[in-house]
């Protein structure tokens, strides 16, 4: 009997992802308006500002709990749960084939998990230190940004470093990096440095010192890097060279926070802390259009066709026309929207608190 | 300042601890003779009536005559959301409560936290029902950037929370005091002429505390203003936002300065290190060449806290300088004389002696100052009851003149007499919360047209003194055109034509003017900013109002850094300053004694002391001399004020009750039939002003047959504090196994099933704030089932017993002791009781109950206390209750508990003293202390001392009766306080049984915990 119980609570304790088959491939696109809620389901965790991952067959979200959870895309069911230390922060990573996660954890102690989603196997761990900002995979290596401020190019296959750089001892990395392309990172760091590295060598092509921090990932429309600052500032820098294209500035005796960009329709758009959404234009940073919300915008917007779609901390997700900047839809959730949006064929995912993770279709793709 | 749960339960005599002894008395229908409460009265002097204001974030909760103050406040409220929305990255999603009082003495009043609420406290943030609770009291600066600082508290603990719940941390964890205190100065605005007058004398006196040792000062003014400068370092060595980082971080460790480690990359000792270097980089140079005061200025008092001088002449012509002071534990007013150079000449006396009595409640130390007519007539405030009063008091007779209120203000501050003596002026804050100054004429004594409001608005009007000519009131003020930025500067009032003139402007502080005997001169303190933005110490200065042309001077005053653009139109001041003093930290009040003097209060060390400094030879060599200023040429300002919807302004409040968990332990019983255990659910209304108890718990051994519901004891009480007779009401039902050592007919140690359902009832009603009359009644259908003996005693049977038992007590109670974390230190408790229990339907008891329980404590140093107890009860009647004694807070060396009587005196005396300030492993265990006392007590039972014996008495190890005799103890203890919380105490000593024999001492040694009596 008591060993039947010890079993027990040993299983009941005990999970692990192991889904039988590959995530499959990163899923592209957006589902077009108007959107119904499809499905929402209890993460049991909080999650970081960092958007889920999304296959075309599972939704994969990194929670502060230290757990990574797999819903099933179609309906919302967990496939699968995975704990890897005390808190998943940053933005993951999945292998091409889909058949590893890369899961960086941001405990004192923490650094990078591969795991092998078919067989639940651990491939191998980085205890590199607290990665806060997240990982990204490009060709063979896995590049992490760790809080202490270094920037750590891993062998996908084995975990080994290949190379580490350290710019600057007193900086720290809180925003995710950003691959350019399939052979370069950019990263940039809480003193305002922005460098873009060669993913497999680690060599700095350029570094422009912003002076101002940067906490959330920037974004890129494959020309220019668009950088969030949180004094108020969002400057494009030129992938070529890291010149300053042109940066947009808050107005206003309180500088606020500028969310993590999204880059699309030829125009960049961000939210601020002020409850400001602006789009501007991606080449010359002219504003198109600006819209004041009653509440914090802190997590980044997401383009989906002509709809632009901003989640804010009064709980509310919203949708603008792309090229007016009027409100065509909202919808009161949960709780708030800290983490950024993500959205693929026919599906758009909002993680909002306290731990939910909520689908939205398109009208008449939702099951009745 | 933030009112934690464990703060928010702490303090306060109030019928809450009537409610635990009527239940107690209910069941045991006697008075307990432990239940008697003493403790000092929270009065509610006024029935607000509440009206909210909605906001688009905000729940804002005033009275009608504060609405002006109320629309500024949400206003402010608002205007900081949008502000701390950006700094925290957080919205709130649901409205924050907002409590606005008009006045401190308001404030004092409130049901939003059970404590008394001192002085300086400004405001608080309380998390259980997340209210903010501000009053305004004239300063409306003030007032706003208490807003700022709540509205920090605000967002830092919804941003901890969510922190924590995210990472499924205990929610229960907090960030240091000194941390959220510091980062709520530091984002309520920049720092003020205080916080760099704590930081200058923090680095010019070597007192600066480092990170590790924060803990060690908390609460303390120095604690906030530390916080603050560790805030500022943060943002400008590691980036504005490590500190926002700081609490999102918080979840990494229960430990902050491992957080530290993380947040900022260093080692939080390193940390530390370079945050000192950085205070100390900041201000060592402006100390270069500045006077400390102790060194440069001759002292009238060293020790204590002294401040708020006046000077006068006896008729004998003998001088006294006059001076709040705290020599002992009460504020006082004594008199200091001194000789012709202003030295000490003889032992300072007591002239008004404070805090012990309704008439001198408090005083305002630090804002209200004292003045002496040439006559000889003293004025001054203290807070009588619900508002302030003006003494006038002759000095030469020793007796007071007058005491003067009025009924449409509220607080009344820093009054000043003519030289003739008619007329009185002084600051007064009306029910509105405004500051305004007012002249009383005392001839026409309660004449209609005897006060006259001499200004009228929102401004901050403080401190006038009379020219000595009678016709010009000087005063210190914000009403200048750079006082929206918290400037103030000096102003005259020509009584005659109520004409306002600047004396000074300019963005600097300008405070505490004084008339010069021949009136040429005005003496005064002023804080100005330097060329790095911070504030210079707060320096004494002259005015001389009919300056000698001369030529350039060496500086002007600014204004640097902009600000409203200076004209000078006729009339413009014209008057000359010197700056006397160069002081490391700073200078407040000055007063002339005579023409070339002055008496002042000094800052150093964090003490308060007065001080004598030479003005004529300090004019000659002044540190600086400028202009006063020219009056700017933009027009008055006024305070934004929030501009409500049609409806959202103005809904009367209706009480709604939520659960106010933290207040759930006041109602679990302390007397001898409550249960340890059980669980109490509180609900009161926002305000605090109506709280309900329910209390249920099982006492019942389900293995002796009885169910769960035949144990069952349940108990919900109403009360309500909203007015000043507190009253309350209830009903009970105790049910359950029970060992009653009261009760005369139960002597076995077997207890005996009782169930009892009844009603109480409450009121109790503050005479003072040391007194009070305390009533209750109960009205309880019992069954006792046990052995029990009959009334005339004889053999125990089985038996059981009904009554309906009516039981009425009254006490008068007077408390005005003050305590320190070990007890009372000095001061006097009384409580006399009466009481009448009966038995309505069988008679079965009926009985008169006495008792006068009596303490004083005696001060003979600043840390040794001789205390005394004298204590005599008597149940008299038909199954008169037994009283009890033992244990370490009675009959020390006898059972707790287990000496009885249905009649007893007991004396104690006990001599405190200090043994160690900072025994091993402090702070854990906060000081040792000694005592030596003696115990003596006498009890007997009429009719009951032959066979009454306690079945536990074998336990003394002697067999001997503990009934009718007179017993007592003698011995030494040591206590200390666990985290100055707890006092643990052990006695050892000897017992003497009967009578004071020494060869029939027995040696005993005894542990308890809990405060000295």
């Amino acid at each position: 009997m008591r060993a039947f119980l010890v079993l027990l609570v040993v299983l009941s304790g005990c999970s692990s992802i192991r889904l039988g088959e590959s995530l499959g491939s990163e899923a592209e696109g957006a589902p077009i308006g108007p959107l119904e809620r499809a499905w929402e389901r209890d993460a049991q965790g909080a999650f970081g500002p960092s958007a889920p991952y999304l296959t075309d067959e599972y939704v994969v979200v990194g929670t502060r709990r230290g757990e990574v959870v797999i819903l099933n895309r179609l309906d919302g069911r967990v496939a699968g749960t995975g704990s890897f230390g005390e808190s998943v922060e940053g933005a993951l990573a999945v292998a091409p084939s889909g058949v590893a996660i890369y899961v960086p954890t941001a405990e004192h102690d923490g650094g990078v998990t591969a795991y092998d989603v078919r067989n639940g196997r651990q491939l191998w761990r980085w205890e590199g230190g607290a990665t806060e900002a997240g990982v990204v995979r490009l060709g063979g290596v896995v590049v992490a940004a760790t809080l202490d401020g270094r920037v750590v190019g891993l062998d996908a296959g084995s975990g080994t470093p290949r190379w580490e750089v350290q710019p600057d001892t007193t900086a720290q990395y809180h925003a995710a990096p950003l691959s350019i392309g399939t052979e370069a990172v950019l990263v940039a760091d809480d003193r305002g440095r922005v460098t873009l590295y060669e993913a497999a060598t680690g060599d700095a092509r350029w570094t422009t010192n912003l002076g101002l921090p940067v906490y959330e990932r920037p974004a890129t429309d494959g020309s220019a890097a668009f950088v969030p600052t949180t004094r108020g500032r969002l400057v494009a820098l030129d992938l070529d060279g890291g010149r300053v294209r042109w940066s947009h500035d808050a107005m206003g005796n309180e500088t606020p926070r500028v969310s993590a960009p999204a880059a699309g329709q030829g125009a960049v758009a961000f939210g601020r802390t002020d409850g400001e959404v602006v789009v501007v234009d991606a080449a010359t940073g002219a504003e198109r259009w600006t819209h004041s919300l009653d509440a914090n915008v802190s997590a980044a917007p997401l383009w989906m066709g002509d709809l632009l779609v901003v989640g804010t901390l009064d709980r509310h997700l919203l949708g603008f026309d792309a090229a007016s900047g009027t409100v065509r839809w909202s919808e009161e959730l949960r709780g708030r929207v800290k983490s950024a949006l993500a959205s693929a064929d026919d599906i758009l995912v909002v993680l909002t608190e306290p731990r939910h993770v909520v689908a939205f279709r398109p009208t008449g793709l939702v099951a009745r | 300042m933030i009112l934690r749960p464990a703060r928010a339960v702490c303090v306060g005599v109030r019928l809450v601890v009537l409610i635990s002894v009527s239940l107690g008395l209910a069941a045991a229908t006697s008075v307990p003779a432990s239940a008697q409460g003493f403790g000092r009265n929270k009065i509610q002097y006024e029935g607000f009536d509440w009206h909210i204001l909605r906001t688009e974030h905000f729940d804002v909760y005033y009275y009608p005559e504060a609405e002006e103050l109320a629309e500024i406040g949400a206003q402010q409220a608002e205007e900081w959301y949008e502000v701390l929305e950006t700094r925290f990255d957080l919205s709130l999603n649901h409205r924050v409560p907002l409590i606005f009082y008009a006045t401190n003495l308001h404030f004092k009043q409130t049901n939003t936290t059970p404590g008394f609420i001192p002085d300086g406290v400004g405001g608080f943030f309380e998390f259980l029902k997340g209210r903010v609770v501000i009053p305004a009291d004239g300063n409306i600066d003030r007032f706003r950037r208490v807003i700022r600082h709540e509205l920090v508290h605000v967002f830092t603990f919804n941003k901890l929370a969510r922190v924590l719940r995210d990472h499924r941390r205990q929610t229960d964890q907090f960030l240091p005091l000194w941390f959220t205190e510091g980062l709520a100065e530091y984002w309520s605005g920049s720092p003020d002429y205080q916080h760099e007058m704590i930081l200058r004398d923090a680095v010019g006196s070597n007192f600066y505390v480092p990170l590790h040792d924060l803990d060690r000062i908390a609460g303390t003014y120095v604690m906030y203003k530390e916080g603050e400068a560790f805030c500022r370092f943060v943002a400008e060595t590691y980036g504005e936002e490590r500190i926002l980082d700081l609490i999102d971080g918080s979840w990494r460790d229960a430990n902050f300065m491992r957080v530290i480690n993380v947040v900022l990359g260093e080692d939080s000792y390193d940390v530390s290190d370079r945050w000192e270097a950085w205070i100390r980089a900041q201000y060592a140079p402006k100390l270069v060449g500045a006077d400390v005061p102790s060194l440069a200025t001759r002292p009238l008092t060293a020790r204590g806290f002294h401040a708020k001088p006046a000077v006068w002449t006896r008729p004998d012509g003998t001088r006294e300088v006059l001076f709040y002071s705290n020599r002992g534990s009460y504020s006082s007013v004594v008199a200091q004389p001194v000789d012709e150079a202003l030295q000490p000449a003889g032992s300072p006396r007591t002239v008004i002696q404070g805090e012990r009595s309704e008439d001198f409640e408090a005083f305002h130390l630090f804002e209200s100052r004292l003045d002496v007519s040439a006559s000889g007539t003293l004025a001054f405030v203290t807070k009588r009851g619900g508002s302030d009063v003006v003494h006038l008091y002759d000095l030469v007779n020793d007796q007071r003149e007058a005491m003067l209120g009025f009924d449409e203000l509220v607080a009344l501050y820093s009054p000043t007499l003519s030289e003739d003596g008619r007329w009185l002026a002084f600051t007064g804050i009306d029910r509105g919360g405004m500051a305004d100054l007012y002249l009383y004429d005392r001839e026409e004594g309660e004449g209609r047209d005897a006060l006259r409001q001499l200004t009228h608005d929102a401004f901050d009007d403080r401190d006038p003194d009379f020219s000595p000519d009678g016709r010009t009131l000087v005063f210190s003020s914000n009403r200048t055109a750079w006082g929206e930025d918290g400037a103030r500067n000096l102003f005259t009032l020509d009584l005659a034509t109520g004409d306002i003139a600047h004396v000074t402007a300019g963005p600097q502080i300008d405070l505490s003017p004084r008339w010069s005997p021949d009136g040429s001169r005005l003496a005064f303190a002023s804080s100005r900013p330097e060329a790095d933005g911070k504030f210079s110490a707060q320096d004494l200065w002259v005015a001389d109002l009919d300056p000698e042309p001369e030529g350039p001077l060496a500086a002007t005053t600014p204004p640097p850094g902009g600000g409203p653009e200076a004209v000078g139109p006729a009339g413009s001041p014209a008057a000359r300053l010197y700056r006397l003093t160069r002081f490391t930290s700073a200078a407040f009040d000055p007063t002339w004694a005579g023409p070339d003097d002055l008496v002042f209060t000094a800052f150093e060390d964090f003490r308060f002391t007065v001080r004598h400094i030479e003005a004529d030879s300090l004019v000659e060599r002044a540190e600086e001399i400028v202009e006063a200023g020219e009056p700017p040429a933009s027009g008055p300002w006024a305070y934004a004020r929030y501009e409500a919807a049609e409806g959202e302004r103005g809904r009367p409040y209706r009480r709604r009750y939520q659960l106010d968990v933290a207040q759930g332990g006041f109602a679990t019983t302390t007397s001898a039939s409550a249960q340890a255990g059980g669980a109490t659910i509180a609900f009161s209304d926002l305000l605090g002003d109506d709280q309900i108890f329910v209390t249920a718990y099982s006492t019942n051994n389900l293995s002796g047959g009885r169910s769960f519901l035949e144990g069952l004891n349940v108990a919900v009480t109403r009360i309500h504090l909203g007015r000043r007779a507190n009253y309350g009401y209830g009903a009970f039902r105790l049910a359950g196994p029970r060992f009653d050592r009261t009760d005369p007919q139960q002597p076995s140690r077997i207890p005996s099933y009782e169930e009892t359902v009844g009603v109480v009832g409450l009121v109790s009603y503050p005479l003072s704030l040391f007194r009070r009359i305390d009533l209750s009644t109960s009205i309880g259908l019992g069954e006792k089932t046990g052995l029990l003996r009959s009334n005339t005693g004889g053999t125990a049977s089985f038996d059981t017993l009904r009554t309906a038992t009516l039981a009425n007590s009254l006490s008068l109670v007077h408390d005005n002791a003050l305590y320190s974390a070990w007890g009372p230190v000095e001061g006097a408790r009384a409580n006399l009781s009466l009481g009448y229990t009966t038995d309505v339907w069988l008679s079965n008891e009926s009985y008169y109950s006495v008792g006068l329980d009596a303490r004083h404590y005696l001060r003979l140093g600043p840390e040794v206390t001789v205390a005394s107890w004298g204590l005599v009860r008597a149940n008299v009647g038909r199954r008169a209750r037994l009283n009890l004694l033992g244990g370490s807070w009675s009959l020390r060396g006898f059972p707790f508990l287990r000496v009885r009587g249905s009649k007893l005196w007991f004396t104690s005396h006990e001599l405190r003293f200090p043994v160690m300030r900072r025994p091993p492993l402090y702070p854990v265990f906060a000081g040792l202390r000694g005592a030596v006392f003696a115990d003596a007590a006498h009890n007997w039972t009429d009719g009951y001392n032959d066979d009454f014996r306690d079945p536990d008495y074998p336990a003394l190890g002697d067999g001997q009766l503990l009934v009718g005799t007179t017993k007592g103890s003698v011995g030494v203890g040591l206590r200390t306080s666990l985290l100055g919380a707890i006092v643990l105490r052990y006695d050892i000593g000897y017992r003497f049984p009967d009578g004071f024999q020494w060869g029939e001492r027995q040696p005993f040694g005894q542990f308890f915990f809990g405060y000295d009596f």
